[in-house]
């Protein structure tokens, strides 16, 4: 293995050791570590987004498309909302965003979530199958129409008296459909920490050093979480 | 004119923008050119390139925030904080130049990718299963029917996927597996439907100017307007 990807998995390692003590208490490693995520997340996007205005803007732009100048005025107009008096320039650019956001969305939106929603809900069979099948379509059809019903119908008389009942069941079932969401949610967490431990036990321990050095790794974070006023040096950190 | 600038320009813009994008999908308009394709789409997929760029430069509202923030820390040298501060600054400016200079895609951006802000993503994002932990203990406790049928189908999607239950009560797969296709999916496609009627009343009330939270602070005028 070359010395490039040895200092790649050190510093993964090291990554991981030290954003994971946040799980005991706040120490001056984890803080570190969230301080770099947070300037290489911010590094990250600044490179994609320049990446893009290159793809997207430059390159049409020099092959003779110069409407696109207006879209690079247009972009730094945005920044005119720092400014007190000219930050209402900013809403010309905002408001082409706003424009192409809900037209995008509302395209995806009518046509996935709505209509073939609906269709394929439409469609369950309830005879010509067996009684099982017929039974979970029913259960399916009442809990998509009661839930529609529970976040649509919101007038207050239309959750009461005899009505009742078709809320309380959407509730009954949203109540399984996040009981079920959020274990599976856990559960994929978990899954995601075990690959983090794998890649610490596979990558990084048989690196010749690394056993040696994860003690040290663990009384220093250790020792950075005792409170500054107990430990004996450094008194602040 | 300056209530017309402001505001209903904006709104206008916003309006005729959205209109175009969803004429493109679903209709038709003449003129078509030779191969029948509508004028609109040309017009539509330089709006979407435009998007990609003003985004682009939105995204820049991070990092100078982020920018104004931190140097407000170390001018001000913060107890705790400020050295923080200084090198996340500099993170900033290393995966700027690396990656605007070499490209994103180039071996060296790769290697400071991979070894800091890969490595971090997946642990920062994998630490919240340690709050979703005490979260989940919270949440499943039996306290009313609502609060018995989440420990329920909470407990059984969590048991399925253990090994040695899987193994030995065939049974709890069949339940998850029913518990997945019928009140999972009918109660999220309920919701999906409902929020997509909400998505294009949103929507449709932006593009009339009845929603104008994109326009920022508003004046007392531009408010009557």
């Amino acid at each position: 293995m070359d010395l490039g990807s040895v200092i790649q998995i050190w510093l993964a390692a090291l990554f991981t050791v030290w954003i994971y003590s946040i799980a005991f208490r706040d120490n001056v490693f984890f803080k570190f570590a969230e301080h770099t995520f947070v300037g290489a997340a911010a590094g990250h996007n600044i490179v994609y987004a320049v990446d893009n205005i290159r793809r997207y803007g430059w390159t049409p732009f020099t092959q003779g498309a110069t409407l696109y100048l207006v879209v690079f005025l247009l972009g730094l107009i945005l920044y005119t909302r720092y400014h007190s008096k000219y930050f209402w320039l900013s809403r010309f650019p905002l408001a082409i965003m706003v424009g192409i956001g809900i037209g995008l969305s509302m395209r995806a939106t009518v046509t996935a979530e709505f209509i073939a929603q609906i269709i394929s809900t439409a469609s369950l069979q309830l005879v010509g199958v067996d009684a099982w099948t017929a039974f979970s379509n029913l259960i399916f059809i009442i809990i998509v129409v009661s839930v529609v019903y529970f976040f649509v119908f919101t007038f207050p008389g239309l959750h009461g008296g005899g009505r009742a009942v078709i809320p309380k069941i959407a509730r009954y079932g949203m109540m399984a459909a996040f009981g079920y969401a959020f274990a599976n949610t856990v559960l994929s967490r978990f899954q995601m920490i075990f690959g983090r431990l794998d890649f610490l036990m596979s990558s990084w321990l048989p690196l010749p050093g690394a056993m040696m050095v994860l003690p040290i790794v663990l009384i220093l974070l250790i020792y950075a979480m005792i409170p500054a006023e107990k430990r004996p040096w450094p008194k602040s950190s | 004119m300056s209530l017309l600038i402001r505001r209903q320009i904006p709104i206008a813009l916003v309006f005729i923008t959205a209109l175009l994008i969803m004429m493109d999908y679903f209709l038709k308009l003449p003129p078509l050119d030779a191969r029948g394709v509508s004028w609109t789409s040309p017009v539509v997929k330089d709006l979407q390139n435009w998007g990609v760029i003003l985004t682009a430069f939105a995204l820049g509202f991070g990092a100078v925030n982020l920018f104004i923030l931190h140097s407000r820390h170390i001018s001000r040298r913060t107890v705790k904080q400020w050295p923080f501060s200084v090198w996340l600054l500099l993170m900033i400016i290393l995966f700027t130049v690396v990656g605007v200079s070499y490209g994103a895609t180039s071996p060296e951006y790769s290697w400071l990718y991979n070894s800091s802000y890969f490595a971090l993503s997946a642990t920062v994002y994998s630490s919240l299963g340690f709050y979703m932990t005490s979260g989940i203990y919270r949440a499943l406790r039996a306290r009313n029917v609502d609060a018995v049928i989440l420990l329920v189908t909470g407990g059984i999607a969590l048991l399925k996927n253990a090994p040695a239950v899987a193994v030995n009560a065939p049974f709890v797969v069949s339940i998850d597996s029913w518990l997945n296709a019928i009140p999972t999916t009918s109660a999220m496609r309920g919701i999906m439907i409902s929020a997509a009627l909400g998505a294009i009343a949103l929507g449709i009330r932006t593009m009339t100017g009845k929603e104008t939270g994109f326009l920022g602070r508003l004046t007392e005028a531009e408010k009557g307007g």
